[in-house]
């Protein structure tokens, strides 16, 4: 991989939501970056604050949710100090737009599609309601729509799951953002509905100059779409890499069970490998290496030592067993 | 011994269901929607026979139906060489002891103010009316030890547990009668990767120790490639393909089969580009073709796959094929 232009640079990221019974710490210390025309995805199973990760950067968190620590450059700006009438007309939309899993609920039932996509320019871009309605149409072509210019007299729910999930992406793309923010946006989909969106979202990433954020719990997914990839357990990065190395030599033992756990296409005879045990909920983490209970190699450092971020082969992992300090001690 | 010695279950004849659709002008007219249409196969004692498919399929309406959950429009259903089809609605709760059916969505299936303990007795106290309340509770306590979960959990509530020990636990209410066949729908397809092998290796183990039959639906090819026998391919409630797991993923014969193993991720990101993409979408069932329900799409359809109706024709093996080109 050569040098590419950082577009998006994610230092440290900590959000922490305020409850009744409590505050807890949903994400924390998440790093990374997202090259130019990249594709990063972040995966995850529920509890392990990749949508949170998502938010926070977009600076949508709800009303309890804050952010505590951490950095968020796009394109050289950071993005988190600005004020919030700036986010909102200058950022979002404009610079990072987002695809949500359900478009029926993030599209408007009662507005028709060419309103909502116009809605994006006209809101921020110094545009005619013409030239803006020309656009949409081009967008939703682009996006493989056909007959656009009657598909933008139509409501939301006279169009089809793959349908509309196609309008939520033209949105996403027609203010020509430098990065997109997907939320498991083929999670609803049909396998071959699924097929087409992924292939699309590949296309476009050349055509618009995105960079792509790539929110899923679908390890297929990500093996299909991501350039690099972060693993996250429990609101931490357990390990960073290319998408080629985390699949080839996965090092940390969650990923490592994820991996074994997915069913094959070969078949496999007799039991699937496990992880044992349940993912903690948010109030519950466990201490140390939150992934110690279910870990089969986890010792008493484990126990109460967060592990740091060490460097093992071509990536990151967040695990006692690659700290270089330890493998001298055995050697 | 060849597959058609084996013993059958059950066996669905030219099964369908249909829904009326009010539509047109002034909601006079009344269309059809076929769920299910003209559905034929056979379920051999002891296997698994995974039913796949994409939304609107029919798949989980079959399994409902199968169980007369539903009733059927039209067609026979042979459970142990009794026609179950033709049972009043009021002899079906006969049915419960033998055939059960396990959910897709472990919270909206369980009454979030019952106890985990009411839950697991609820088919006891309505089936097993011969036991006493203690007999009852001890065996609700060995259902529970048998799904991986400890006798303690009984007085707790839904909401105290996490999806797949909820999931455990609808699955204990669905073995609590000790069937003979029971039907999954989308059981794991709620649950986290870590959390779904382990509820898909109690199922087979179940199934070992209880001697079950199911019928596993899913939508995940790999789940169904891992936990079937054989495997029936749906598309707009008619039957595509029936074959055994490997032959299916090893020598798929049907264009939309193809396509759907085509379509799904290799999980390799050296060969992501191995995927290859059917066009189009699934026709709205209420204007599906009169022809092959797959000849909108499908790359190698003819005027005559328009029209007519390919049959479930025997390609060798049991292997059941939809296509006249096949």
């Amino acid at each position: 991989m050569g040098e590419v232009r950082e577009i998006l640079k994610v230092t440290d990221l900590t959000v922490q939501f305020v409850t009744e019974e409590g505050t807890f710490t949903a994400i924390e210390d998440v790093s990374f970056t997202i090259g130019e025309q990249q594709t990063l995805a972040i995966v995850g199973e529920s509890g392990s604050g990749k949508s949170v990760t998502s938010l926070a950067i977009m600076q949508l968190l709800a009303g309890n949710g804050r952010i505590t620590r951490g950095e968020v450059v796009l394109d050289g700006e950071s993005i988190l100090e600005l004020p919030e009438y700036e986010v909102q007309h200058r950022i979002l939309g404009q610079q990072i737009s987002m695809i949500f899993q359900e478009p029926m609920t993030a599209l408007n039932p009662i507005l028709k599609v060419g309103d909502q996509i116009t809605e994006v320019l006209l809101e921020h871009q110094n545009v005619t309601r013409r030239e803006a309605y020309e656009r949409a149409i081009q967008v939703l072509r682009e996006v493989g729509i056909p007959s656009p210019e009657q598909r933008i007299h139509q409501y939301p729910h006279e169009l089809s799951g793959g349908m509309r999930q196609r309008v939520m992406i033209a949105m996403g793309l027609v203010s020509e953002p430098k990065v997109m923010i997907a939320d498991e946006p083929t999670t609803a989909l049909d396998v071959t509905i699924e097929a087409q969106i992924l292939d699309l979202l590949e296309k476009l990433k050349t055509t618009f100059k995105t960079s792509i954020l790539f929110v899923t719990h679908d390890l297929n997914v990500v093996a299909d779409i991501a350039d690099t990839v972060i693993v996250m357990y429990a609101g931490q990065i357990v390990e960073r890499g290319s998408v080629t190395d985390i699949f080839e030599s996965p090092k940390h033992p969650y990923t490592r069970g994820l991996l074994a756990a997915m069913p094959t296409l070969e078949g496999s005879e007799g039991e699937l490998p496990t992880i044992r045990g349940v993912v903690p909920s948010i109030a519950n983490r466990p201490s140390g290496c939150r992934f110690h209970p279910r870990c089969d190699f986890a010792h008493d450092r484990c126990l109460t030592e967060q592990p740091a971020m060490h460097r093992a082969g071509q990536q990151d992992v967040s695990c006692h067993l690659f700290d270089p300090l330890r493998r001298e001690e055995q050697s | 011994m060849s597959p058609n010695d084996r013993p059958v279950i059950l066996e669905a004849r030219n099964v369908s269901k249909h829904y009326p659709v009010k539509g047109g002008f002034l909601r006079l007219k009344t269309t059809p929607l076929k769920a299910v249409d003209e559905v034929s196969f056979r379920v051999y004692r002891g296997e698994t026979l995974g039913v796949v498919g994409e939304s609107g399929c029919g798949k989980s309406t079959l399994g409902r139906v199968l169980l007369r959950l539903e009733e059927p429009t039209a067609g026979e259903i042979h459970f142990e060489g009794e026609n179950i089809a033709d049972y009043e609605w009021r002899r079906t709760h006969t049915l419960r002891k033998d055939m059960q059916f396990i959910f897709q969505d472990p919270y909206s299936s369980m009454n979030p103010k019952m106890t985990i303990r009411d839950i697991v007795l609820e088919p006891l106290d309505n089936y097993r009316k011969d036991l006493s309340v203690d007999e009852k509770v001890a065996l609700a306590g060995d259902l529970l030890e048998m799904v991986g979960l400890t006798r303690d959990v009984m007085r707790r509530y839904p909401h105290e547990f996490s999806g797949g020990q909820r999931q455990r636990v609808v699955i204990a209410r669905g073995i609590a009668l000790n069937p003979k066949f029971v039907v999954c729908d989308e059981v794991v397809s709620a649950l986290d990767v870590s959390v779904q092998a382990q509820v898909i290796n109690l199922l087979g183990d179940l199934k070992r120790r209880l001697s079950l039959t199911y019928l596993f639906v899913s939508h995940d090819l790999r789940v169904i490639r891992h936990v079937s026998d054989r495997i029936m391919v749906l598309y707009l409630g008619r039957v595509m393909e029936i074959a055994t797991a490997e032959e299916l993923f090893e020598r798929p014969l049907h264009p939309y089969t193809k396509s759907l193993m085509g379509s799904i991720s290799k999980g390799d990101p050296r060969n992501r580009h191995a995927r290859t993409v059917l066009g189009g979408e699934i026709p709205n069932p209420l204007n599906a073709p009169a022809g092959c329900p797959f000849s909108t799409r499908c790359p190698i359809a003819v005027d005559r796959c328009k029209v007519e109706r390919p049959p479930l024709e025997n390609h060798g093996d049991d292997h059941l094929v939809s296509c006249f080109f096949a």
